[in-house]
C-alpha cells in the first residue's frame, strides 16, 4: 500500500513539473519559416511574370519602344492578360501614339479595365474631341469617386467645350462648393458663365477672384 | 483518514513542486508564458516577456526568432527589423532570415538596404531566380530602373 502511495505521489510530482516545463505544442514549429518566395515553389518564377515586370520597368525608365516590344512578346504568350494590354495602351499614350492606345482600350470591355485605364480612354476621347464617348466614362468614374475634383474638373471643362453649358456649370458649382477658394476653378466657371451670356454673374465671380 | 492524508499530501507536493519549479526555472516559466501569448496572437503581451528573457540571455536565438515574428505580426516593422538584424547576427548563414530582412526593408520602403541584402545573397546563390527577381523589384522600387532591367534580362536569359 505504502509503495503504491509513494509511486502515485512521485507520478503526480512528475506531472506537475512536466506541465510547467512542457513546450507549447502549437508553438513547436519554429516561428521563422522560409519566406514563401524563397521556397522551392516560388523558385519557379515564370518567364511571363519576369517579362511583365521587365516591360513595366522599361516604361518607368521611359524606354517606351523596348517596353512596348516586351508587352507584345508577353501578350503573344499570354493573350489573356488584359491588364497587361491596358498597361501597354498607357505606354503607347506616353509615346504619343494616342490612336493606337485608344483602339487597344476600346477593344477591352469595361469590366476588363481598371479605373485608371477607363480615365485614360476618356482623356484620349477628349483629345480626339469625341466628347460624347468620354462623358459616360467620366460620369461612371465620378459615381464611384464623387470626391475626385480633378476628374470632375475635366468633365466640367469637356462639357463646356461640347457646348453643354448648363451641365458644365452644374459640375463647376459642385466643385466650387467643395473648393470655394480655388481661384482657377472660379475663373473657369466665370468663363462658362460668359459663354452663356450671364455677364453679371460672371463679373461677380471674377470679382471674387480678385480679392 | 489515510485517504484524506494521501490527498492532502498529493496537493501539497503538487504545490511545492510547482513553486519550486517556478523559483528555480523562472525563465522557463516566462518563456512558456510568452510562447503561449505568441500562440494566442497577443503579441503586445508576448513582446515584453521575450524582451525580458533576451535581456537575461535566455535562449537568445529562439527568443529573437519569436520576438522578431511578434514585432512583424503586430505591424511594428522597425522593431521587427531590429530583431531580425540581431537574429541574422546570431545565425549569419540562415538564408530565410536574410530574405525576411530584405522583405521587411522593402516593406518599410528602405529598398537600398533590401538591394544590398539580395545582392549579397546572390553572390552565394547566383542561379536563384527568386532572389534575383526580388533584387530586380527592389532596384525598381529604389528608382534604379536600368539596374532592375538588367536583372530581369538575366532572369529571362537575355543579354542585359
Amino acid at each position: 500500500m505504502k509503495h503504491k502511495l509513494f509511486l502515485l505521489l512521485t507520478l503526480i510530482a512528475c506531472i506537475s513539473v512536466f506541465h510547467f516545463a512542457a513546450p507549447c505544442r502549437s508553438c513547436a514549429q519554429k516561428p521563422v519559416q522560409e519566406p514563401s518566395a524563397a521556397t522551392g515553389k516560388a523558385e519557379e518564377v515564370p518567364d511571363w511574370v519576369a517579362r511583365w515586370e521587365l516591360a513595366r520597368a522599361l516604361s518607368y525608365a521611359k524606354r517606351y519602344d523596348e517596353s512596348v516590344a516586351e508587352y507584345k512578346k508577353l501578350l503573344s504568350e499570354r493573350p489573356d492578360l488584359l491588364k497587361a494590354k491596358a498597361e501597354m495602351a498607357k505606354v503607347l499614350f506616353w509615346q504619343g501614339k494616342n490612336q493606337e492606345a485608344a483602339s487597344i482600350l476600346e477593344s477591352l470591355e469595361t469590366r476588363q479595365t481598371d479605373n485608371e485605364s477607363r480615365l485614360l480612354l476618356a482623356d484620349l476621347y477628349v483629345a480626339r474631341k469625341a466628347y460624347k464617348k468620354a462623358q459616360p466614362l467620366y460620369r461612371a468614374y465620378l459615381e464611384k469617386h464623387p470626391g475626385n475634383h480633378a476628374v470632375r474638373l475635366k468633365l466640367a471643362e469637356m462639357l463646356s467645350w461640347d457646348k453643354q453649358y448648363e451641365a458644365s456649370l452644374k459640375e463647376y458649382r459642385q466643385l466650387l462648393a467643395a473648393l470655394p477658394d480655388d481661384i482657377q476653378i472660379r475663373r473657369k466657371y466665370a468663363l462658362v458663365l460668359m459663354w452663356t451670356k450671364k455677364y453679371d454673374e460672371a463679373a461677380a465671380e471674377l470679382k471674387k477672384t480678385l480679392k | 483518514m489515510r485517504i484524506s492524508t494521501a490527498i492532502i499530501s498529493i496537493i501539497v507536493i503538487s504545490l511545492l513542486t510547482t513553486a519550486a519549479y517556478r523559483y528555480f526555472h523562472e525563465d522557463w516559466v516566462l518563456y512558456r508564458k510568452a510562447e503561449r501569448f505568441f500562440e494566442q496572437k497577443t503579441y503586445s503581451k508576448a513582446i515584453p516577456l521575450f524582451d525580458g528573457l533576451l535581456g537575461k540571455g535566455f535562449k537568445e536565438t529562439r527568443v529573437l526568432s519569436y520576438l522578431s515574428e511578434s514585432h512583424e505580426r503586430s505591424g511594428d516593422l522597425t522593431g521587427a527589423i531590429e530583431a531580425f538584424k540581431r537574429l541574422a547576427g546570431k545565425v549569419p548563414d540562415n538564408r530565410a532570415i536574410r530574405l525576411k530582412l530584405g522583405e521587411l526593408y522593402d516593406r518599410k520602403g528602405d529598398h537600398v538596404r533590401a538591394v544590398s541584402i539580395y545582392s549579397s545573397l546572390l553572390k552565394t546563390e547566383p542561379s536563384s531566380r527568386s532572389i534575383r527577381i526580388r533584387l530586380a523589384r527592389s532596384l525598381a522600387a529604389a528608382g534604379d530602373f536600368d539596374g532592375a532591367i538588367a536583372q530581369y534580362r538575366v532572369i529571362l536569359g537575355e543579354n542585359p
